[in-house]
């Protein structure tokens, strides 16, 4: 038998045996994640699991370091919140302002808490309970 | 009747290494669809099922509230989480793309070494079946390491 023909079948037949003992690909049932209604067409929208697990500074690199781009997170962000907690936000810039420094405050204090919970904290202080 | 048996070994091969890279056309598939669900909302401006929360006027107070922030951490400018986290974000090699890759390489070095379009045959599929493990696993670990983190 020709020795490179019989390397090359053992090879194969190892490569095979591998394949066959890799774990079958089972699909994971992950949670379903929903979109948000944004307020403006230009806002990017960011895949939510990957936006609520972020620190403010990970929602700081997604970003690409852009003041824009990390509010149209924080506007995702704040929209989720308000929607679990039955909350209406006011349709006013003062109150809008308020949060945006409270936001800025509570993330300078520790850029490594996420960036959830601080909208969120914003959120409870300046939203209203929704009416149904 | 070698050539037969490696090519129905070969034939076994290729299949073997089917699973992974369907996983990977599986998550593929999975991100699209949860893109096409983003946009289909973002499309949809008719908000059927989900109140609006806040309005323009709002968000446009929060980001004149927020502007000029501190919102990059600099210790981690010189502990390398900047890096590990751009990169887990970047996605890296998977299965399929291993596979593509030994699948190429295993096919040069197998017309090297085997010897013409048998030895490049074998060597493609052994690649391929090499890479696409190698992949799998790569993805695998970078998945690990991000829970860890």
């Amino acid at each position: 038998m020709n020795p490179r023909l019989l390397i090359g079948t053992a090879l194969l037949a190892t490569t095979a045996l591998f394949c066959a003992a890799s774990p079958s690909p089972v699909p994971q049932q992950q949670p379903e994640v929903v979109a948000h209604p944004k307020v403006d067409p230009h806002d990017k929208v960011y895949p939510l699991d990957q936006i609520v697990t972020a620190s403010v500074h990970d929602a700081w690199l997604l970003s690409g370091k852009n003041e824009e781009a990390f509010f149209d997170i924080v506007e995702q962000l704040a929209q989720l919140s308000a929607e679990k907690r039955g909350l209406t936000l006011p349709d006013d810039a003062t109150a809008g302002k308020r949060m945006g420094e409270m936001i800025k405050e509570k993330a300078r204090a520790d850029h490594d808490q996420l960036l959830y919970v601080v909208v969120d904290q914003a959120v409870r202080a300046v939203g209203t309970k929704a009416q149904k | 009747m070698l050539t037969r048996k490696a090519a129905s070994l070969t034939a076994a091969l290729l299949l073997a290494s089917l699973p992974s890279v369907a996983r990977q056309d599986y998550d593929r598939s999975r991100g699209q669809d949860r893109n096409s669900a983003y946009q289909d909302h973002r499309d949809n401006r008719g908000y059927s099922n989900q109140q609006r929360r806040g309005s323009r006027n709002f968000y446009n107070g929060v980001r004149d509230g927020g502007r000029g922030g501190q919102y990059y951490e600099p210790n981690h400018a010189y502990d390398g989480y900047d890096a590990r986290y751009t990169e887990q974000h970047r996605g890296g090699i998977g299965p399929g793309k291993g596979a593509l890759i030994g699948g190429a390489g295993g096919a040069v070095l197998g017309a090297v070494l085997g010897g013409g379009l048998k030895g490049s045959l074998i060597g493609g599929a052994a690649g391929a079946g090499i890479g696409a493990i190698v992949g799998d696993a790569a993805q695998n670990h970078r998945r690990d390491s991000y829970d860890r983190h």
